[in-house]
Parts: C-alpha cells; sequence; structure tokens
C-alpha cells in the first residue's frame, strides 16, 4: 500500500468533470423534474374535477404539447439529465466496490453504453408522439 | 476504589487470526484518569507485553491514537470513567483502522504520511519575497487558514473517514486539510501545483462528505469545510482556465 506519486495523480485528472457536472445536472433537474410533475399531474386537473376531461394525462394533450419546441426541448432535456445524474451516481457508487474500480475505465465505458442505449429508447417513445 | 474493565484487542496484524480480546481490571485511581493513563498502568502492572504509542500525554502529539469504544480518539484526551459509561461499564480499545497494526494497538503511519507527502506539505516561499512575511492576525486570510493548521497529524480523521477504508489510494482528510492550508495562503507559491494533485480521482472527488473526520478531530479542525473548500477552489479554478479568465 503506498500513495500514488505526483505524476500518477495529474494523470487522473479526470474527477472533475464527473463531480462538476453531477451538481449542475441535479440543480437543472429540480426544475426539469417540477416542470414534469406539474405538466403530468396538476396542470389540467381543474378541467378532469369539473368533468371537461375524462383523464388527466391523454395521447391527444402529450402529443399537443410534444408540438411545442419548448417542451420537446425540456422532455429530451429531462431525458439526458435524468439518465446522466442516474448513471454518473451509480458509477460513484460502484467506485466504492473494489472489483468494479479495479476495472474504472471499462465500467465509465459501459455504463456511458448503457446510458447511450437508454437514451435511443427513450427518444423512440418520446418521438411517437412528435412524428 | 471503583474498578474499570478495560478490554484491549491484542494482536500483531489486521488480518491475525490469533488477534483477541483481552480483560483488564483496572481501578479507577481518580476521576481525571484517562484510557492512556489505564493502559500505563496495566503495562506497569500486568502485562508489560502491551503494545501502545504514546508521548506528550496532553492532547499535543497526536501520538496515542486509538478506536475507544468503537470510536477513534486520543487515549490521552479521553476519560476512563466517561468512556466506561459510553460504554456500559466497559472500555474496548482497539487499533486505528484503515492502517497496518504492527502490535496490539501500534499501527504503521506509513501510508498516512505517504499522503500527506504527497500533496507536498511543506510552504513554498513566494520567489522574492522577504522573511518574515506577516499575516496580521485580525485578516480574513489568517482567520481562513489557522484552523486548518492546527492539525497534529494522529491520523483519528483517516482511521474515522470510510472512504480511506474502501480505497488506500483516496489521499485522506489529513492530508487534504494541509492542502487547503496552504492553498489558501498567500505566502505559499505552489497553489495552482497543489490543486492539480488534489484535483485528481484519489483526491478531492472522493469524498462524499461525510464529516466522520470533523467529529472525531480532537483539534475540532472542520476538515470537511476544508475539502469543500478545495472544492469550490477547484471549480473556480477550471472555469477561470476554461473561460480563459
Amino acid at each position: 500500500m503506498s500513495a500514488p506519486s505526483t505524476s500518477q495523480q495529474e494523470k487522473m485528472v479526470t474527477g472533475f468533470w464527473p463531480w462538476f457536472l453531477q451538481r449542475v445536472s441535479g440543480f437543472l433537474l429540480i426544475f426539469l423534474v417540477g416542470v414534469h410533475i406539474w405538466m403530468t399531474h396538476f396542470s389540467g386537473l381543474g378541467d378532469v374535477v369539473r368533468g371537461h376531461q375524462e383523464e388527466l394525462v391523454l395521447f391527444e394533450i402529450v402529443k399537443q404539447r410534444l408540438a411545442q419546441g419548448l417542451f420537446i426541448f425540456i422532455d429530451f432535456s429531462l431525458l439526458a439529465l435524468v439518465l446522466y445524474h442516474g448513471l454518473n451516481g451509480m458509477r460513484n457508487i460502484l467506485l466504492e466496490w473494489g472489483p468494479a474500480a479495479r476495472h474504472a475505465a471499462g465500467m465509465t465505458t459501459g455504463l456511458w453504453l448503457l446510458g447511450v442505449v437508454t437514451f435511443i429508447y427513450g427518444a423512440w417513445a418520446l418521438l411517437a408522439f412528435i412524428l | 476504589m471503583d474498578t474499570i474493565t478495560l478490554s484491549v484487542r491484542r494482536g500483531s496484524s489486521e488480518q491475525d487470526p490469533a488477534a483477541y480480546w483481552q480483560d483488564f481490571d483496572v481501578p479507577l485511581v481518580e476521576e481525571t484518569m484517562s484510557v492512556l493513563d489505564a493502559l500505563t498502568w496495566v503495562q506497569r502492572n500486568v502485562d508489560p507485553s502491551l503494545a501502545f504509542r504514546r508521548a506528550c500525554r496532553v492532547g499535543m502529539c497526536g501520538t496515542c491514537g486509538t478506536v475507544i469504544n468503537g470510536r477513534e480518539g486520543l487515549a490521552c484526551g479521553t476519560r476512563l470513567g466517561a468512556a466506561a459509561g459510553n460504554g456500559g461499564g466497559k472500555v474496548r480499545v482497539q487499533p486505528l483502522r484503515h492502517l497496518p497494526v504492527i502490535r496490539d494497538l501500534v499501527t504503521d503511519p506509513g501510508l498516512f504520511f505517504d499522503h500527506l507527502r504527497g500533496v507536498d506539505p511543506s510552504l513554498t516561499p513566494v520567489p522574492g519575497v522577504l522573511e518574515p512575511v506577516v499575516l496580521s492576525a485580525d485578516s480574513r486570510e489568517r482567520q481562513t487558514i489557522s484552523p486548518h493548521r492546527e492539525c497534529i497529524y494522529c491520523g483519528l480523521c483517516y482511521s474515522a473517514c470510510s472512504v480511506a477504508g474502501l480505497d488506500s489510494h483516496f489521499l485522506g482528510p489529513a492530508a487534504l486539510n494541509r492542502a487547503f492550508a496552504l492553498v489558501s495562503d498567500s505566502r505559499d507559491a505552489s497553489g495552482k501545483q497543489r490543486l492539480q494533485t488534489v484535483a485528481s480521482e484519489k483526491g478531492l472527488w472522493r469524498c462524499h462528505t461525510i464529516f466522520e473526520c470533523t467529529a472525531v478531530c480532537p483539534k475540532g479542525i472542520p476538515i470537511t469545510r476544508a475539502i469543500q473548500g478545495l472544492k469550490r477552489k477547484v471549480v473556480v479554478d477550471k472555469l477561470k482556465s476554461l473561460f480563459r479568465l
């Protein structure tokens, strides 16, 4: 057991961006999740209560919403940020685990691949409302 | 005279299969008696082979750090009677965690000091500035760095840090605290280089802000604040270099 040398540490200056972007994504998610929860569960609640609308979430309503550029941007941003924040958090946890930490580069690549595949899957679901 | 049971972990290494807990009945000679006094009493009166470290006996040297009833503390600064009260009448003493055990309560602090050396713990004078450089006691800079210069390098924070336990390459709280004290000091010329050193996966970013280091520090140093302060400095430095400010 020995401490890493300064040169070794300099080569490993990779920890800043995951740490910094975790905080930035967390901060942005507070707003985006707030918008998402409001639009999904509260906006239009009055119409449902008054009987003007059968259910809160209907395909047509979501389609109307996603016809606006702002909501396309919000939903795609939400998808990307949730995936980044979640998988980066997972990476941080896995780094505490010996076998994963020993293969940190492979693990990070694996998580990026998982993120990209999941993003494509999520985007596909969103595009069903848009196209 | 009251008697208190002192339970000491005996063994030659952390993984020693023959390691065991040995109980000693120690007379509570006076209320101010410390755990270190009890260990010394055992060594002098019961078992001279009991191994532990000590030097100043007044909480200045940081030599007698141990884990007392599951919590890191200086043996000289922990009252036996109070510890017995917290431990249900028994005081359990074991060596510091995350460092190799040499024998009984004696650990090898080599790794701890290797990490300290890793952040270049000595002040690099600013070239061309004549000594002594005065930093007035009431200046904001002095008030920022002063608490962080109180470290006695006892290793209690390193033992209490769960990240250090999981990864022996993690620099640890004491080294990061020292780096913060130097980086915040205008008399030091190696700030940028030091920030580079601590801004690694094995440095700052591994700290999960658990506050264990701060909780056990016998000098009350806000170590977590130092680590957070370093993170802020690195963020500002990175963003400045990114936007070439």
